[in-house]
């Protein structure tokens, strides 16, 4: 009976929290690889050799066990090391110029090129004031004469 | 022969295309952005004789120092972490030190470790395995390491009364005397 109540009492709290009591490797490197190692270049934390990369490793599966989700864990990273940590920059102040400006400058090139496919070239006739070219203006002043 | 005739009004107008400047301008406001965002991000080392800004370190005893309110002794700020592995051939050196300062010339030296990138509960063990005792804690997001432009361990600065940098090492200290004499040569600079 004691142990059934146990059981159900695990089983409720795992439900409630999305806790994994044993996270596996799978489920530490899922959060890691949206990590970067702090002290490495480009490198992300489910594939980083070093020592202390483990060391994240591993507080991430202590984070895992103990009913943290991705996204606190994230936070806990940022609040520990930095928005360096993170594999994108965050989404407040000067950094949503980089997810607003490259949509608005694809869409502003994709409505220019809209605009100019529906808009034929306006050509213009030709006629005698119109030629630039002397040349061609002595030609055509010469057809004229001929007629 | 004629002369060529382009009056005025049959010269073909150009129009200046709204979207285009629009479009120009727009790269240049993103450019300058990116140019605003690399000036804050200053990356040129500190100096000698430079004063670096203050900061506020959270110890793992759970206190708050600022080192503005450490102006009148002389600062030995320590960067370290468990992970490193030439950091606890100092760790000791570094201990012994204060332990010296702390029995001769008290408050008239102040050291402080920084854990540089590194886990909570790792930091402790290694404090625990090495006796440090003097006030440690954590550079969380990477703040102070900012201001110190360090980018790997150990690192060891010291500050002067005025909070100054007068010393900087990359490394560890490979004796006491290295150590000692580093900090006395800062004690020195205080006292004249």
């Amino acid at each position: 009976m004691i142990v059934g109540l146990v059981f159900v009492s695990v089983l409720t709290t795992g439900f409630a929290s999305a806790q994994v009591l044993f996270p596996s490797d799978d489920d530490v490197n899922r959060v890691a690889s949206q990590l970067y190692c702090p002290i490495c270049d480009n490198i992300s934390l489910d594939v980083c050799p070093l020592e202390a990369c483990q060391q994240w490793r591993e507080l991430i599966r202590e984070q895992l066990a103990e009913g943290w989700t991705e996204e606190d864990i994230k936070a806990y990273f940022v609040a520990q090391y930095g928005d360096r940590v993170l594999g994108e920059p965050p989404r407040q102040g000067l950094h949503w110029i980089l997810y607003v400006l490259p949509p608005v400058f694809i869409l502003t090139a994709f409505v220019l090129l809209l605009v100019k496919m529906k808009r034929p070239a306006r050509e213009q006739p030709l006629q005698e004031g119109n030629l630039q070219d002397p040349y061609l203006q002595q030609v055509e002043h010469d057809l004229k004469n001929q007629d | 022969m004629t002369e060529s005739t382009s009056s005025p009004e049959t010269r073909p107008k150009k129009r200046i295309n709204f979207w285009a400047v629009a479009a120009f301008a727009g790269v240049l406001i993103f450019l300058a952005l990116i140019g605003i965002r690399l000036l804050q991000s200053d990356s040129t080392p500190l100096g000698l004789g430079e004063r670096p800004k203050d900061f506020s370190l959270n110890t793992y005893n759970g206190d708050l120092i600022h080192t503005e309110d450490l102006r009148g002794s002389v600062v030995v700020i320590n960067f370290w972490a468990s992970w490193c592995d030439t950091c606890d051939e100092e760790a000791a050196l570094l201990e012994a030190a204060w332990q010296n300062y702390q029995a001769n010339s008290a408050d008239q030296v102040i050291f402080l470790g920084v854990a540089y990138m590194d886990t909570e509960a790792a930091s402790q063990a290694y404090l625990a395995d090495y006796g440090v005792t003097y006030p440690n804690g954590p550079d969380l997001r990477g703040e102070i390491s900012k201001i110190y432009q360090v980018n790997s361990v150990p690192e060891t600065f010291i500050l002067d009364s005025e909070g100054s940098l007068r010393y900087l090492k990359f490394g560890s200290f490979i004796s006491l005397d290295e150590l000692t004499t580093a900090i006395d040569g800062v004690l020195a600079l205080t006292r004249d």
